[in-house]
């Protein structure tokens, strides 16, 4: 499965996750959900809006790895 | 959606009151039987039961009157349709209260669906049941010969049991539709 790992993006750039929720225009529960692997699905505009904010590339959040569904 | 929402309200009321009335009204029916217009008695009636019964009603006999345990059995093999009636009232007050509330699409209501399906399959079968035992229930204080008994299957029993297919398809449907609404909700 695909792991999202916003975390370490956050930390070093000194962001919470509130106020990148705010900033990619979704709301902190559903940011929540993309860190703890419960997301089923992530839109390429979520993702694009993601790395903007982040100032990063996909690869550096996203991971292919854990166990398959 | 408000459209949904304001439409289910509605009908749960209307189905609620519906739960509340049919025993009601069906008790009454039986405890007035024998003072019913000829119309309603014979709507309780298996076809061959009803037949004779308006021969003898419009011939004035003693035969078109019933005693009060004819009566009562017919009552008690009633309640099998009636059960059957009242259990899809509740699933359907359940089903629009879901939807009052705004769930359409969850696994809820898609088992609701296919509580109505079995209901409906139930409805025929009670029906069968119902024309086999208010037969003996109208004629087994007869005189010897004309005691009937019979199973009773038409086009309603047919009927109900294709709405029943299809209410069921629709219950498969509506659990695709939940699987994609919560796919949906966990797409960021």
């Amino acid at each position: 499965m695909i792991e999202v790992n916003i975390d370490v993006m956050l930390a070093k750039r000194k962001m919470r996750s509130k106020e990148l929720a705010q900033k990619i225009g979704i709301t902190e529960q559903n940011l929540s959900i993309l860190k703890t692997g419960r997301a089923k699905a992530m839109r390429f505009s979520t993702l694009a809006a993601i790395c903007k904010h982040l100032d990063c590339q996909p690869g550096d959040i996203l991971r292919f790895g854990g166990e398959t569904e | 959606m408000k459209k949904i929402t304001v439409v289910s309200k509605r009908l749960r009321i209307a189905f609620a009151l519906m739960f509340v009335a049919v025993p009601v009204v069906n008790g009454l029916i039986w405890h007035f039987f024998n003072k019913l217009p000829l119309e309603l008695a014979t709507w309780k009636m298996p076809g061959l039961i009803a037949r004779r019964y308006t021969e003898a009603k419009l011939a004035n006999l003693p035969s078109a009157q019933f005693s009060s345990t004819a009566l009562w059995l017919g009552f008690l093999a009633d309640l099998i349709p009636t059960i059957v009636i009242m259990y899809g009232l509740y699933a359907l007050v359940k089903l629009f209260r879901n939807y009052e509330s705004g769930f359409i699409f969850s696994t809820q209501n898609a088992k609701l669906y296919r509580t109505l399906a079995l209901v409906v399959f139930a409805k025929a079968f009670a029906d069968v049941l119902y024309s086999t035992l208010s037969g003996l229930a109208f004629s087994f204080q007869g005189p010897v010969g004309e005691r009937v008994g019979l199973i009773q299957f038409g086009t309603t029993e047919l009927a109900l049991i294709f709405i029943g297919c299809v209410v069921l398809l629709v219950s498969w449907v509506m659990q695709e539709a939940s699987n994609l609404s919560d796919e949906q909700a966990l797409t960021i």
